[in-house]
């Protein structure tokens, strides 16, 4: 299938999916089913094709292809996610921008003061909508990118952390039951 | 990581390549195990046994308490990495942890414990530091102790042994007492 033609960010690092994918556990993956669950529903949920552009109809065509395919995938969902509002209605769009303004103020996204200020113009048209729901979307995906990698290095440099000073006390006791070989008093 | 010298063909190009593809817990269990077996590795080459079967060193007779102050000087470093790793975690950026986990950056650290506290070591031995708070090598022992009332017996080190392995175990936690006794020095070596 063709790509889409709706800009989506570039890879952060693929060791970064890998190590998600690798370390990701039932937990995990049960809230990747979820939510597939709730683009699949937001699929539905969007306005008939009925009058689509050429753009449009290979938009929507990339979204069915990706939640179809398998096996299921971060990165898909992400780019499922980027891809919906492209097709969605002014009525969808709106609500859609309130509750991830209101998500990306909790994960205090750096750049939702500015497109907020955006939101509220006046002269804001239903093409500004869907930049700024894609952007949106886009700066708060990669804020969930970079704390995976974060947690994912966080656990790497405890595992490093915890083998060196479990191996520095070992040696240490070595020195200290060697040091006694040699140093023991007589009759000890 | 790049070999052009090596070549793609030669066994260590390959043997690097395969450690490439790893995961990267694949290649940390290696370099561990790799740190551990040449640990392993001198130590079976430095022992040896005496005549009455007990372990001896000859490091251990000729300078009483090195190996131990230097291991208790790793130690130490370990210790202090253990102690700021929740605070580089929860504060620092993704390219400071990412610097911080690197194996050369621990193994640095690791190293300035294990150099801090054979500096310590010979300032001791030098009588530079004097004083009832540092220890005195030459009675470095063990001694053998009561204990409880039932009569027995157990060996334990004594007052000097403690104090070196503490100041060792300092040295190699704080990155400056050793830096600011040797600054010191160098002063008074000025002065006079």
């Amino acid at each position: 299938m063709e790509e889409s033609k709706v800009p989506t960010r570039t890879s952060p690092d693929q060791s970064t999916m890998e190590n998600q994918k690798r370390g990701t556990d039932s937990r995990s993956e049960s809230l990747l089913d979820q939510f597939y669950t709730t683009l699949r529903v937001a699929h539905l949920a969007l306005p008939s094709t009925a009058g689509d552009s050429q753009e449009n109809s290979e938009i929507r065509g990339r979204i069915k292809y990706l939640l179809e395919k398998t096996p299921k995938g971060w990165r898909q969902a992400y780019e499922v996610e980027q891809l919906m509002p492209s097709v969605m209605s002014k009525a969808q769009l709106e609500i859609e921008l309130e509750r991830r303004f209101a998500e990306a103020e909790r994960l205090e996204v750096a750049s939702v003061d500015a497109l907020k200020k955006r939101h509220h113009r006046q002269d804001v048209t239903e093409e500004d909508l869907r930049a700024l729901l894609r952007t949106l979307l886009n700066d708060i995906q990669w804020f969930y990118e970079k704390r995976v990698r974060r947690r994912v290095l966080t656990r790497r440099y405890a595992t490093r952390l915890a083998f060196l000073f479990l191996s520095s006390f070992f040696i240490f006791a070595v020195m200290v039951w060697l040091q006694l070989g040699s140093l023991r008093p007589p009759g000890g | 990581m790049q070999f052009p010298i090596l070549g793609n063909a030669t066994m260590l190009g390959k043997v690097v390549r395969f450690f490439e593809n790893r995961n990267h817990l694949m290649w940390d269990f290696w370099v561990g195990c790799t740190i551990l077996a040449a640990v392993t590795a001198s130590l079976a080459v430095l022992i040896g046994k005496s005549a009455d079967q007990a372990i001896e060193l000859t490091l251990f007779r000729s300078y009483p308490g090195l190996l131990v102050a230097m291991a208790s000087g790793l130690f130490g470093a370990t210790f202090s990495m253990l102690v700021k790793y929740r605070a580089r975690a929860a504060q620092g950026s993704e390219d400071d942890l990412q610097a911080a986990l690197a194996w050369y950056t621990l193994l640095t650290r690791a190293s300035v414990g294990l150099g801090a506290s054979a500096v310590l070591y010979f300032f001791f031995e030098s009588g530079l530091l004097n004083g009832t708070l540092w220890p005195n090598l030459a009675q470095l022992k063990f001694e053998v102790s009561q204990v409880g009332g039932s009569g027995a017996t157990a060996v334990v080190p004594n007052k000097d042994w403690c104090l070196l392995v503490i100041w060792t175990f300092l040295a190699g936690f704080s990155e400056s007492l050793v830096p600011n006794i040797l600054t010191q020095t160098e002063t008074r070596v000025a002065k006079t």
